[in-house]
């Protein structure tokens, strides 16, 4: 009904306003006081399409203040596309600095990847979720999901990991690998490769999950026991790679394959972007 | 040879001008105002306001602009912008029954009290490409006063109602508030008012597919066509510091109430039942489908059972939003390296096993 | 009449939340809030600030008889809307002093949904390494803790609400400038 075509719009501070914000902020001291459990929230629709981060997103619009510094991956890397697109976007709304470094970020956000400097005690890592029920590939209703999780059933999820080494001799999760949670509850680490799972267990930093689509957050607080879903005579295991980086030589790192010509060659390298740098200058 | 990735930040730039130059194609061409948008592509900003949640024909029309047409992108650039804007006040209930009507319709009765008033539609011209509009085409003039029209103008359901053969239609023990979908996160079981905001701004073509589907056996339905009416409606608000109502404007509505058959129950007796439908705009196809699918989904509540897709609550109400369902389809573009590296580990693993057991069975053999 | 909130309400609100966050991530480590508004009467500064940050019209406050000009205020920054008794309240306010309801008798969520459930406010005098052994998610290692001040018996009943988890109400202890969480995961041994 407005007839003014608003040229000069000025948007909040992380764009949120500030009872959006309050909202999230009650929910996510719930998430930390419970965790690994999903917290519903009333989700907002973003300037970025649901599926590219929306949930993250907003936990970081919620919780970044002027001094934060941050840093935004996407795949490991900060320069991949919606990478590029989320920090501009911060940077846009908040004007906060932003960081390639994972030693100098207090607010790293990501997808699909956790870094692999060891992260530091006072700083916050938000992980963009897709799907935020475990479960959810098992049992399609939320009503009856949450039935499990209250009673803390996860028989199903057993029964099919089991079902995995039945047929293929080894448990055929590779990322979005599920884990258990200060002992409670079952949840999904986001679609990290199952490589980064150990990294959850006693982080020193705090691990915040959001799915916007879905409208859940969950946190991991720092210091929590995160277990990868095993058996005794199948423990978890972690992807290894023969090859090292063909960039900084690393041996422990998650590695990307790429097809580097029509013939098939390929090469192997760093995932995480800024680690994979940080090995070539000190090798420099 | 390989190519660093670097450069990210450069090729979404290039991006962007592109995206622009393509949006205004040749500049020989008059740029669209948004004036031209709003009245000569009304029913694409009425449903990009309806499916968006803000009733605002100009921002509507921007969104539209700046998609270049494209609907649902236009939804979501005006849902993103809708975060942003602060809540004053909520209004009044709206007086469907006070509406100005411009356009009436009943499939159930030959005549009915007020009359049948067609208003404009496409419901009776041939569909025949008209190719006068592709010049300049100046129309006719028309006489737009319709002062026949009583207002305020009977319900068809009136009738049925005051013969008690159709279910009555009361507000919930105590009038609760209504969840508010757009603040609070969907929850399940959903009671009809928090569905029917749901269905309010479900996508269109998902809720045309499934009212149809309800035509087609999935789901007993037996609808009529009761009433659909269109037209202006008050918005009026009551500020608390004032203590009284004022009307703050008035949108254009259009109403859909389906009146289906129902054999009765253990606690009802056999009557009409009913499914609502309600959009902003002239939105007849949304207002009916959303009203099929009303009924539908009201299946548990009226002890019918509920095995077609579209009476199960999760599934119609978890997949109706097409900005949720854009994004999440479309997030397959992004860059899935780390687990697709994941998966290729995983296959050569499983590959190497296989190949390994059948050379195995083979010397067994 | 009313009092001032903060000086700055958007970036002031951040910097206390993200010192709560932080406050319930490491149970039971007082932390300095980095700003305060002026203390509403009745209330410690470090209170007002918490209830700037997190009270709005979308929940329900309880809390003993507080002053005029502070319900005033809260009502102003606020738009506070008050529970008719504590067991309805997503918050409860206990300024210092104050008897502590039962905390068995406060929501403590649903089995499908734990998250809803109250807050408490608790005032204490000071924090002090005296009275428990704190451990549990957040905990590197087992965290000594105590706070004078507290309502007599708290931490016996503290005990009875960790024994619900995932059920529970979760507290924040606030001194006059400090803060320290205690989210229901908290495991509390006495002595």
């Amino acid at each position: 009904m407005t007839e003014t075509c608003h040229s000069q719009w000025q948007y909040n501070f992380a764009f949120l306003d500030e009872n959006t914000k309050r909202m999230l902020r009650r929910a996510l001291l719930k998430a930390v006081a419970i965790p690994g459990y999903q917290v519903p929230f009333g989700s907002r629709e973003m300037p970025l399409p649901y599926g590219w981060g929306t949930g993250g997103i907003q936990l970081t619009a919620s919780i970044i203040g002027q001094d934060d510094v941050l840093k935004v991956i996407d795949q490991g890397a900060d320069d991949t596309t919606n990478a590029v697109n989320i920090r501009r976007f911060f940077a846009r709304v908040t004007s906060v600095a932003t960081t390639s470094s994972t030693a100098a970020a207090s607010l790293i956000q990501s997808r699909h990847r956790i870094p692999e400097t060891p992260l530091r005690p006072g700083q916050i890592m938000v992980f963009q979720v897709p799907e935020p029920e475990a479960l959810r590939t098992l049992e399609a209703s939320e009503v009856e999901t949450r039935k499990l999780h209250a009673h803390q059933e996860y028989g199903l999820m057993h029964v099919k990991l089991y079902e995995d080494i039945a047929r293929f001799g080894h448990i055929a999760t590779s990322y979005d690998y599920p884990v258990m949670v200060n002992q409670r509850y079952l949840s999904s680490p986001s679609p990290i490769p199952k490589f980064d799972n150990p990294k959850l267990h006693m982080s020193p930093a705090l691990l915040l999950f959001g799915a916007g689509r879905e409208k859940r957050l969950y946190a991991i607080p720092p210091h929590t026991r995160v277990e990868s879903l095993a058996f005794e005579d199948h423990p978890f295991t972690v992807q290894r790679w023969e090859q090292a980086c063909a960039l900084c030589g690393s041996h422990d790192s998650y590695l990307d394959e790429i097809i580097t010509d029509d013939a098939g060659a390929r090469m192997f390298v760093c995932s995480d972007t800024d680690y994979c740098q940080q090995q070539q200058e000190s090798k420099a | 040879m390989y190519v660093a990735v670097k450069g990210g930040e450069t090729a979404i730039a290039r991006s962007w001008d592109l995206l622009a130059a393509a949006r205004r194609g040749d500049s020989a061409l008059a740029e669209l105002s948004l004036g031209q948008i709003r009245q000569q592509l009304r029913l694409a900003v009425a449903r990009v306001m309806q499916e968006g949640s803000l009733y605002d024909e100009e921002l509507a029309a921007l969104a539209l602009k700046q998609a270049a047409g494209d609907t649902v992108e236009a939804v979501f650039l005006l849902r993103a912008f809708r975060t942003t804007l602060p809540r004053f006040a909520s209004s009044k209930p709206l007086d469907t029954a006070a509406m100005r009507v411009r356009r009436r319709v009943s499939g159930t009765f030959k005549d009915v009290p007020g009359g049948q008033i067609l208003g404009p539609t496409a419901d009776y011209t041939q569909r025949l490409l008209d190719f006068s509009l592709g010049d300049n085409s100046d129309v006719p003039p028309c006489a737009l006063a319709d002062s026949g029209v009583p207002q305020p103008l009977p319900s068809v359901l009136e009738v049925l109602a005051a013969e008690g053969l159709i279910e009555a239609e009361q507000p919930l023990p105590g009038d609760p508030e209504p969840a508010d979908l757009t603040r609070q996160p969907l929850m399940f079981p959903a009671d009809r008012a928090t569905r029917l905001q749901n269905l309010a701004r479900a996508d269109e073509g998902w809720l045309l597919g499934l009212a149809y589907s309800t035509q087609r056996g999935y789901a007993e339905s037996h609808p009529f066509a009761g009433e659909i009416r269109m037209g202006e409606v008050s918005v009026s608000v009551c500020p608390e510091e004032l203590g009284f109502d004022i009307d703050i404007g008035e949108i254009t509505l259009t109403e859909c109430q389906m009146i289906n058959q129902f054999a009765g129950s253990k606690t009802a007796p056999p009557q009409f039942t009913r499914g609502y439908g309600l959009s902003f705009g002239e939105a007849e196809r949304k207002a009916m489908a959303m009203a099929l699918v009303d009924r539908s989904l009201r299946a548990e509540e009226l002890g019918e059972a509920a095995h077609a897709p579209a009476q199960q609550q999760e599934f119609v109400l978890y997949h109706s939003d097409n900005v949720e369902a854009s994004g999440f389809v479309q997030h397959l573009k992004l860059p899935h390296y780390v687990d697709f590296q994941a998966e290729l580990s995983l296959i050569r693993t499983l590959r190497a096993q296989a190949t390994s057991s059948a050379v195995q069975e083979a010397n067994h053999d | 009449m009313l009092q001032q909130a903060f000086d700055n309400m958007e970036q002031d609100c951040q910097q206390v939340f993200r010192t709560t966050l932080s406050a319930l991530a490491e149970p039971l480590l007082p932390l300095t809030l980095p700003c305060l508004p002026a203390a509403l009467p009745g209330l410690k500064p470090a209170t007002s600030a918490l209830l700037y940050t997190l009270i709005d019209q979308d929940v329900t406050l309880w809390a003993p008889a507080l002053p005029a000009a502070t319900l005033a205020s809260l009502r102003f920054h606020c738009a506070l809307r008050l529970a008719d008794t504590p067991e309805q309240a997503d918050f409860i306010l206990l300024p210092a002093g104050s008897s502590l309801p039962p905390l068995s008798s406060l929501r403590a969520g649903s089995p499908e949904y734990p998250d809803r459930s109250t807050t408490i406010l608790l005032e204490v005098e000071d924090f002090t390494p005296q009275q428990v052994e704190a451990s549990g998610p957040g905990f590197a290692s087992p965290r000594r803790f105590g706070a004078t001040g507290l309502p007599p018996a708290f931490w016996t009943q503290w005990q009875a609400n960790h024994a619900r988890f995932p059920l529970g109400v979760d507290v924040l202890l606030i001194s006059a400038t400090q803060l320290a969480g205690l989210p229901r995961s908290t495991v509390v041994q006495e002595g």
